[in-house]
């Protein structure tokens, strides 16, 4: 068993490196992780005062230079320091939101999709209820209720993450719950809670983990577009989508350090979740037809290639047909 | 070897970016140096010059970006500034404040006299007509201040009048609940604007919000929910007809946005810019910055129900640890004068100068030692959302206050959350604003300090005192304006001794105005008038 698996991960792993793009977003994220791990030594806490918050009045919207490599912002904080500070932030987000996200959506696709009928019915129409509802409007709802703060974003975004994994997993059960080893299973008397844990959720994950990743982006950018609305984060924490909506009074003055560089971050980290999840779902099921922008591209470039290939055989053909007649 | 292309493009666009961004000061930089030649030849009109030429008749169409649109077009339904402002260019009032000078003028008075200290006697003007040609009578004038009396919006303003009846067509005679001094300048507020009685009585009161008919210097002709509000000039004011033929309010809620319209030249005047955006607008040739200060006043109330708070040293040290002059230059961007103390504005009628205070951390240190807090305590600091420049005060006064051992937390919320929390008493500092719309010191005191006004009407330190009740209640009453200034001084030292608020500034309003507008001066209390506006 233990072999079995490492053999599979290996073999995923083998497949994943050679998607560069995945590579990359492996790259970016590890460096994101990094800094979120030393952003308390990159902009240490001085007399109890978190180092994203060190105000430095004389010295407010400073350019980018040596001494602050992204520039102070308006309150003359080092917008570096902010900045790592900030990816804990947007981290803890992506985790803790695919975390409730997976944690209620299998359970609520693993029931609906193994015991079907009424069940099901009531499960998934709740789910639609939930669906037709834009999730960052559900969001900004939520966190209208809980009140402003981190824990509230987490929640609100968490929820309004549910819906879609709790299909992913729905449509994976119904697929598996038909399968001999099911039945095999049942026949030897295994509970239904034993059948869906040990053998029909293990065979649903890849999906899953492919979601869980693509996932993670969504999470962050809509935990930043909460923030950059006004709601969620307190200040002074340096969320990123915050620190791009305070930066935007001094757009028109042209500080831009103050919105390129959280905007950039945002940019990155969503990026790379987006390349992992492609490469893993490349790597995890090569079954799986990617319906993802590069898949696309991709496809388009090959077909391109292709009609490139047969135009030329064509002209080769005729070429050789002319040279034949003459 | 496809893959390979795709990073190459990603990877190109990524560095195109960065390039683009970091062109973004390069690119801005160079307009503000020529600026200054070119604002001056766009301006062939001598500062001093502000007489219009009748010839010329300066008219056309004149559109002003705005914030927000009139809440109520029916002026006693809501007291908001842009309501306010609607009021004053589609209604008369009995009484006009001067800009410059706050005196009261009278508009549609004549003649006025307090045969005691609970009537007045007004005579009012013989050749006033509503836009829809009826007369304007003593008889709309005691209604509508009667109607306004009774409404609950225009109660600070106006909840003090009894009722009203006429004498005659053109006299009539405002009895009052109690003696009140400031009633005229009052009576020149907006909300207290006359109304056609008829058409009010018939159409219902709703119906009249929609469709208001006034006898301002403007007809209101369409009011698009959200988007515009448009008027027209009225051709037979009784005061001097306007020059423009047209005025329309945009509704454009993003300051910069406003101000980027004006640089670009699809509008004329950009209300309350942004004050990041005050150097952009006045470097750019389309756009002078035309700024005043207002009546407003930008404070920290501290809830004296609360532990810590309640302790007048602690409140002591907490203004003494605040520079609110770097507050100002920093949130502001310098914009608003220095106000200590109290809220009575500078300019305002019974205005006190306090001393002013400066940040001395070792004195609030010792203060608080002496109130038994050497240690610090944690409190918190509200703000409403999404009012940016009251989050970076209320994370000045966080950084500030740790200096001297205070952890405050900042809390944000909603508007409406925000002053519901305040009038349970809920907050421990929150940061506000107040708009002394009648110039006098009665109405920064009265509805701030009083102790009859804890909680929704205006209070919210929960703190007075009866020394100051007693002081706020003759200054009311009093009419010798002497003797009220002596009160009025006596009961600023008295608040700015206790501390219950933190003054941060005097209000400062900036507008981005179009060279080709001529004439425009902003009013202290934000209802700008447009009748002497032209066009070049």
């Amino acid at each position: 068993m233990q072999t079995k698996k490492q053999g599979r991960l290996a073999e995923v792993w083998k497949r994943l490196k050679k998607s560069p793009l995945a590579i990359l977003g492996m790259i970016i994220l590890t460096c994101m992780v990094l800094m979120a791990l030393f952003a308390g030594v990159v902009a240490p806490e001085v007399d109890g005062m978190p180092g994203y918050n060190l105000q430095d009045w004389g010295n407010v919207r400073q350019f980018p230079s040596g001494e602050n490599i992204m520039g102070t912002d308006h309150l003359g904080r080092d917008v570096f320091s902010r900045i790592a500070h900030g990816s804990r932030i947007s981290l803890m987000i992506g985790v803790l939101v695919v975390t409730i996200g997976i944690t209620f959506g299998l359970a609520i696709g693993a029931i609906a999709g193994y015991y079907g009928n009424i069940i099901d019915n009531v499960f998934m129409r709740a789910i639609d209820i939930f669906l037709a509802v834009p999730s960052i409007l559900m969001a900004i709802a939520i966190v209208g209720v809980l009140g402003h703060g981190i824990m509230p974003v987490i929640v609100a975004v968490g929820i309004s993450a549910i819906p879609i994994y709790a299909r992913t997993i729905r449509a994976q059960v119904i697929i598996f719950k038909e399968q001999e080893f099911v039945e095999a299973a049942r026949a030897c008397g295994a509970s239904d809670f034993r059948i869906i844990t040990r053998h029909i959720l293990p065979n649903c994950m890849a999906p899953v983990i492919v979601e869980a990743s693509m996932g993670m982006a969504s999470a962050i950018l809509a935990g930043a577009g909460l923030s950059f609305i006004g709601l969620g984060i307190q200040p002074p924490v340096p969320e990123w989508g915050a620190m791009l909506s305070e930066g935007r009074q001094w757009m028109l003055a042209g500080y831009w350090h103050l919105t390129v560089f959280p905007g950039m971050m945002i940019a990155l980290i969503i990026f790379s979740f987006n390349m992992i999840g492609d490469g893993l779902r490349d790597a995890l099921d090569p079954k799986l037809r990617s319906a993802g922008f590069s898949k696309r591209k991709f496809k388009k470039m090959q077909d391109a290639r292709a009609m490139q290939m047969m135009q030329d055989l064509q002209a080769a053909a005729e070429k050789g047909g002319a040279t034949s007649n003459g | 070897m496809k893959k390979k292309h795709l990073t190459l493009l990603m990877s190109s666009m990524l560095a195109l970016i960065i390039a683009l961004a970091a062109c973004t000061p390069t690119q801005t930089a160079p307009p503000e140096q020529p600026a200054p030649q070119e604002q001056t030849q766009a301006e062939p009109a001598p500062p001093g010059d502000t007489t219009p030429d009748p010839s010329a008749a300066g008219g056309g169409g004149l559109t002003v970006l705005v914030p927000s649109l009139a809440i109520s077009m029916d002026p006693p339904q809501s007291n908001d500034s842009a309501s306010a402002e609607f009021a004053r260019l589609a209604y008369s009032t009995l009484f006009r404040q001067d800009y410059d000078t706050f005196e009261v003028t009278p508009e549609l008075a004549v003649n006025w006299e307090m045969s005691d200290a609970q009537t007045l006697n007004i005579e009012i003007r013989r050749d006033v007509y509503f836009h829809n040609g009826t007369q304007l009578t003593a008889h709309d004038v005691a209604f509508s201040l009667t109607r306004a009396g009774d409404i609950p919006n225009a109660a600070p303003i106006l909840g003090m009048i009894d009722f009203a009846e006429a004498t005659d067509d053109f006299n009539l005679t405002v009895h009052l609940e109690m003696p009140f001094s400031p009633i005229i300048a009052h009576l020149a507020h907006p909300a207290a604007s006359i109304v056609p009685m008829d058409l009010v009585l018939s159409m219902g009161d709703d119906a009249f919000a929609q469709d208001p008919v006034g006898s301002g210097a403007f007809v209101f002709v369409e009011h698009v929910i959200g988007d515009r509000i448009e008027f027209v000039r009225n051709e037979n004011y009784f005061g001097a007809v306007p020059m423009l033929e047209t005025l329309t309010f945009r509704n454009v809620p993003d300051p910069s946005t406003r101000l980027i319209e004006v640089t670009s030249g699809t509008a004329d005047i950009a209300l309350n810019i942004t004050p990041a955006d005050v150097p952009v607008a006045e470097a750019d040739p389309n756009s002078n910055v035309v700024s005043r200060l207002t009546m407003g006043t930008d404070f920290i109330w501290m809830n004296t129900r609360q532990p810590y708070l309640n302790n007048p040293l602690v409140r002591q040290a907490i203004s003494l640890a605040l520079d609110t002059s770097a507050i100002r230059d920093l949130v502001w961007m310098g914009l608003g004068g220095p106000q200590y103390g109290h809220p009575v504005p500078p300019g305002a009628f019974g205005y006190w100068p306090a001393p002013p205070t400066r940040p001395d951390l070792d004195a609030a240190r010792a203060l608080l030692a002496e109130a038994g807090y050497a240690d610090g305590f944690s409190t918190s600091i509200w703000w409403n959302s999404p009012n940016t420049l009251r989050q970076q005060v209320a994370e000045m006064v966080q950084f500030s206050l740790a200096q001297i051992g205070i952890d405050v937390s900042i809390q944000t919320l909603e508007w409406g959350a925000y002053l519901e929390g305040a009038d349970r008493g809920d907050h421990e500092m929150m940061i506000i604003g107040w708009t002394t719309v009648t110039g006098d010191a009665d109405y920064a005191l009265f509805p701030l300090l009083h102790s009859s006004s804890y909680g929704a009407p205006g209070n919210r330190a929960f703190w007075s005192t009866p020394e100051l009740d007693a002081l706020l209640e003759r200054g009311r009453a009093e009419t010798d304006p002497a003797v009220r200034m002596e009160i009025y001084a006596e009961a600023q030292q008295i608040i700015a001794e206790a501390a219950p608020l933190i003054i941060l500034r005097q209000g400062e309003i900036a507008n981005a105005v179009s060279p080709r507008v001529q004439g425009f001066v902003p009013s202290p209390t934000l209802s700008h008038n447009y009748a002497p506006v032209w066009l070049d």
